[in-house]
């Protein structure tokens, strides 16, 4: 009975430390994913938006970049977050080629995603968001991925990235 | 006896389990701590390739400035890199990283004396080695162009002022084709544009003032919105009255105004005959300044500088009554000056149709500032760039060209026409970037990379 009873014991002490294990390597894994999609991500958009010689602002939710490739051929690139069409609170951020191919770069972005754009910066100016697309130079992304892990807290990552120069954009007309 | 010999049986199954439990658990903190590892490195590989790429745009700046030392007459420029008469190269490895890390940059300039508009390029492969993972390495390629200070039509350092009631700005270009060869476009109605613009590099609401102007094109200022009069507009052809297109204005401009001082060459002449220069030549001149009155005329021949020694404060150029001076077609005037300017009578008779045949360069280094007055009789075509200058332009005809100055102001019924193939006239300019590319595809950084075998 008493060797009964410590087994339980244990059994339930050592099912609980693999349930826990499981949840917490769960987890991990989830925040590894996320981790690589985002760097995949923030590391194609900062070379587009580098390379950029213009962009055309759709909102907070798309863009689209004019950029040349190796041989000085101008084709578009569009970044957009499209929500989910279930009706989640969640969409995905697509990077949208010129000839219609698309790549899902992140999956499950929280609905306060947001490009943000900015000019040059000026002395004496705290607020250097641009008003249209001409003075744009600068964009950011701010973008929040997450998991849902049943029987458990989410995952959440926030992404804000650097403010990418566009290099190849004329300063003025 | 029997169960005694059961318990004997079971002797070291507690064992077992805990064998079996401790294998289990060691597989979960191994795969833990190879999870961690591989996010781990991936951190590190993504902070040196961004420690990478930003080495790799130091190695382009110090190309950069090379070129620019170059062309700011330096014999040094090049001292340190290896060349073969006409390439350079270099290797930079004299950089501090933390954490192991070693960094080094090697950069390939492809043409070290460019004449003409050719365009050299750099490329630049960096590298940064961390122990543990490797190296990791970025290239960038960016193509020079001489910049020109006049991209814009009119750009000011302070205030640029439309007074007149019918003044208006739009554009057009001389030379579409950029081939010196074939005969330039003069302005008119049936190739003028509305997509150049007009600037000023002031923070203050004063920086540019449309007024009843009408600007077809863009504005950009320092910091404020441009002001606009009811009767005024910015904005495409067809624009009414009264509007300010909000699309067409850029409230982030800047720019450098760098003050040349005025060359010390030139044969001393005075006083200036009718005449100056040789058809076909070109000459370079020095006299210490111009007054034309009455009927008096100059007339230019050939390519022809032009340096006006009169001091900061004094009348370099003054011409009144009906005198003008003359630029007939195919001949050229460039123009240096620190003193005062006064293009009036019968103003400046220019035959060419590019306005780049007569530039004026205001040589005053000083914030005392220099007055410049061009008055239009007919089309006035000339370009200027006094930085610590005010130009006022005066007139009811076409103005044609660029002007580049402290104060700006257009009175009268002045039209304005900013010839965009100015923004190729390289002229006292620096070298600055046309392209940037950051090489990613493996097929062409393996053909790139040939500039970097064997140093």
């Amino acid at each position: 009975m008493i060797a009964s009873t410590l087994s339980v014991m244990v059994m339930a002490g050592v099912l609980s430390a693999f349930l826990f294990f499981g949840r917490t390597g769960l987890a991990a894994g989830h925040y590894q994913e996320m981790e690589t999609e985002l760097r995949h991500s923030l590391e194609l958009f900062s070379e587009d938006v580098r390379m950029a010689t213009d962009i055309r602002w759709g909102g907070a939710w798309q863009i689209t970049l004019t950029v040349p490739d190796q041989t000085g051929t101008i084709r578009s690139v569009s970044y957009t977050f499209e929500p989910s069409r279930s009706g989640a609170s969640t969409g995905a951020l697509h990077r949208i080629l010129e000839d219609g191919r698309r790549e899902i770069l992140v999956n499950n972005v929280a609905s306060d995603f947001a490009f943000k754009r900015y000019k040059l910066e000026q002395p004496g100016v705290a607020d250097n968001t641009a008003g249209n697309d001409l003075e744009t130079k600068q964009l950011q992304l701010n973008l929040r991925t997450l998991r849902v892990t049943t029987g458990g807290p989410d995952s959440t990552q926030a992404a804000i990235s650097a403010r990418y120069i566009l290099r190849n954009k004329r300063v003025s007309r | 006896m029997n169960t005694r010999r059961h318990i004997r049986d079971q002797r070291g199954s507690v064992l077992i389990v805990a064998m079996l439990v401790t294998a289990m658990l060691a597989l979960v903190l191994a795969s833990y701590f190879n999870l961690s590892l591989t996010s781990s490195r991936q951190t590190r590989r993504t902070f040196d390739r961004n420690t990478a790429f930003h080495l790799a745009e130091a190695g382009v700046e110090e190309a950069v400035w090379s070129y620019n030392q170059t062309l700011a007459g330096s014999t040094d420029a090049w001292r340190l890199w290896d060349t073969d008469g006409m390439a350079a190269w270099r290797r930079f490895n004299d950089f501090t990283l933390t954490s192991g890390s070693t960094g080094s940059v090697k950069v390939y300039a492809s043409n070290t004396a460019p004449t003409g508009s050719t365009r050299p390029s750099i490329i630049a492969e960096s590298t940064v080695e961390t122990n543990t993972i490797g190296a990791a390495t970025q290239m960038i390629e960016v193509t020079l162009r001489r910049r020109s200070f006049f991209s814009n039509g009119l750009t000011a350092r302070r205030t640029l002022a439309f007074k007149g009631t019918n003044t208006s700005f739009d554009s057009w270009d001389s030379d579409p084709d950029r081939n010196p060869a074939t005969a330039p476009v003069d302005y008119s109605t049936a190739v003028r544009k509305d997509v150049n613009g007009i600037a000023s590099a002031s923070l203050d609401t004063t920086a540019v003032l449309v007024n009843q102007a009408t600007v077809y094109g863009f504005v950009s200022t320092g910091g404020q919105s441009p002001k606009v009069g009811v009767n005024g507009l910015i904005g495409p052809f067809g624009t009414a009255p009264g509007t300010l297109d909000s699309t067409r204005v850029a409230t982030d401009f800047v720019a450098n105004f760098p003050v040349f001082p005025a060359p010390t060459d030139g044969t001393y002449v005075s006083p200036l005959g009718t005449t100056l220069g040789t058809l076909g030549q070109t000459t370079r001149w020095r006299t210490p300044n111009i007054k034309l009155s009455g009927k008096q005329t100059l007339t230019i021949l050939g390519d022809v500088t032009l340096i006006l020694t009169a001091p900061v404060g004094t009348s370099a150029l003054d011409m009144a009554g009906t005198s003008s001076i003359i630029i007939p077609a195919g001949s050229n005037l460039t123009l240096y000056a620190e003193g005062d300017i006064k293009i009036a009578g019968q103003g400046l008779a220019n035959g060419n149709t590019q306005p780049a045949s007569f530039k004026l360069w205001g040589t005053n280094t000083t914030e005392t500032g220099q007055s410049i007055t061009l008055t239009g009789k007919g089309a006035l075509r000339a370009v200027v760039y006094s930085p610590n200058g005010d130009v006022a332009l005066n007139g009811n005809g076409d103005m044609m060209g660029a002007v580049v100055a402290r104060d700006i102001t257009l009175t009268g019924n002045a039209t304005y026409h900013y010839d965009s193939a100015l923004a190729d006239l390289e002229d006292n300019a620096p070298y600055g970037p046309a392209s940037w590319r950051l090489i990613t595809s493996s097929a062409e950084r393996r053909s790139l990379s040939a500039h970097f075998q064997g140093w």
